[in-house]
């Protein structure tokens, strides 16, 4: 039996990525500096994906999952606890530290594009757990503006091979 | 130039991440002698090929003018095809199988595979843009569940492993 979650936790998650990416994508831009304009724009707009995800979760603080999920047979619920389990998802892994490792700026874009894929492959999920009321629309709209940034990664990268 | 896709290349792309997904698994099943892994392997190989065999019949029913590349600009309502052109990266990476040439860890092979899954998620949820609302959406949405639920049967495998 899969523990249920609660959106105090879900969305707790959430916030958790949106905070490294932006951290990430300062850290890079300092790195880079003649990328820094595009990867500042990223980072403001994982600051405003983790205002709205610190928005949906005030909204919704103290309401049990049974509330806000559409998850009858709890398929979603059992992802996200995969991923949170740190497994197949570091979500405490230091995104700057990560970085060090990366010298080139092909490197990094590269790393950034991972760093966005797994964002979505989380929403994806927790889209499928949360009911409309619980803001299911919000997070298609972060997942639609996590894709732009592959777009934005990919052309750079393209731009630079 | 942006490069674009029209629906047909999209779900084309769709069939090669599913054929690359079925030749990883069986290539995977090789590798491990443990008769529980290799029929982990072997089931998420079956499952791949059946999402294959899926999208192709998707293929064939798409009306004619989703051979045309559209642009956002052209027609707010058709989907970004520079959005499916960026996220191509994750379907059209190179042949996984390719990959598990020679030793390697139990634990870092199926580690691939949850990466090649996110892949597929990722992709997949793109894709949905491309069909209207209906039947084949809900079909595309039962693929993303079935890859999530790989997700959770594979990370059960890797805590085994480990």
């Amino acid at each position: 039996m899969v523990m249920p979650f609660n959106a105090d936790e879900v969305f707790e998650m959430a916030e958790q990525i949106e905070r490294n990416g932006g951290k990430f994508y300062r850290a890079a831009a300092k790195k880079f500096p003649a990328m820094s304009k595009v990867l500042l724009g990223l980072a403001a707009m994982e600051d405003e994906h983790l205002e709205t995800f610190e928005n949906m979760r005030e909204e919704l603080s103290g309401t049990e999952l049974e509330d806000t999920v559409f998850d009858p047979d709890g398929q979603a619920q059992m992802y996200l606890r995969v991923m949170a389990d740190g497994n197949v998802f570091d979500l405490k892994a230091d995104p700057v530290k990560q970085l060090g490792t990366r010298n080139t700026p092909e490197d990094v874009l590269k790393m950034a594009i991972g760093v966005e894929r797994d964002s979505i492959a989380f929403y994806v999920g927790l889209k499928e757990a949360v009911s409309r009321k619980a803001g299911k629309d919000k997070v298609e709209d972060i997942i639609k503006e996590e894709m732009g940034h592959i777009v934005a990664l990919n052309k750079i990268l393209q731009d630079l091979t | 130039m942006n490069v674009t896709f029209n629906a047909f290349e999209v779900f084309e792309i769709a069939e090669q991440i599913e054929r690359n997904g079925t030749n990883f698994y069986i290539r995977a099943a090789e590798l491990f002698d443990d008769p529980d892994i290799c029929q982990m392997f072997l089931r998420l190989a079956e499952w791949e090929k059946e999402h294959e065999l899926t999208f192709a019949r998707m293929k064939q029913q798409l009306p004619e003018q989703s051979l045309q590349a559209s642009t956002s600009e052209a027609d707010d309502l058709l989907p970004d095809p520079r959005i499916m052109a960026g996220l191509a990266v994750f379907g059209i990476r190179s042949e996984p199988a390719e990959v598990l040439r020679g030793r390697q860890e139990k634990t870092d092979i199926i580690r691939r595979a949850v990466e090649k899954e996110k892949d597929s998620i990722v992709f997949y949820h793109g894709l949905k843009e491309f069909v209207p609302a209906g039947a084949d959406k809900d079909k595309i949405d039962d693929i993303i569940k079935e890859e999530m639920r790989h997700i959770v049967i594979l990370d059960q495998s890797l805590k085994q492993n480990e």
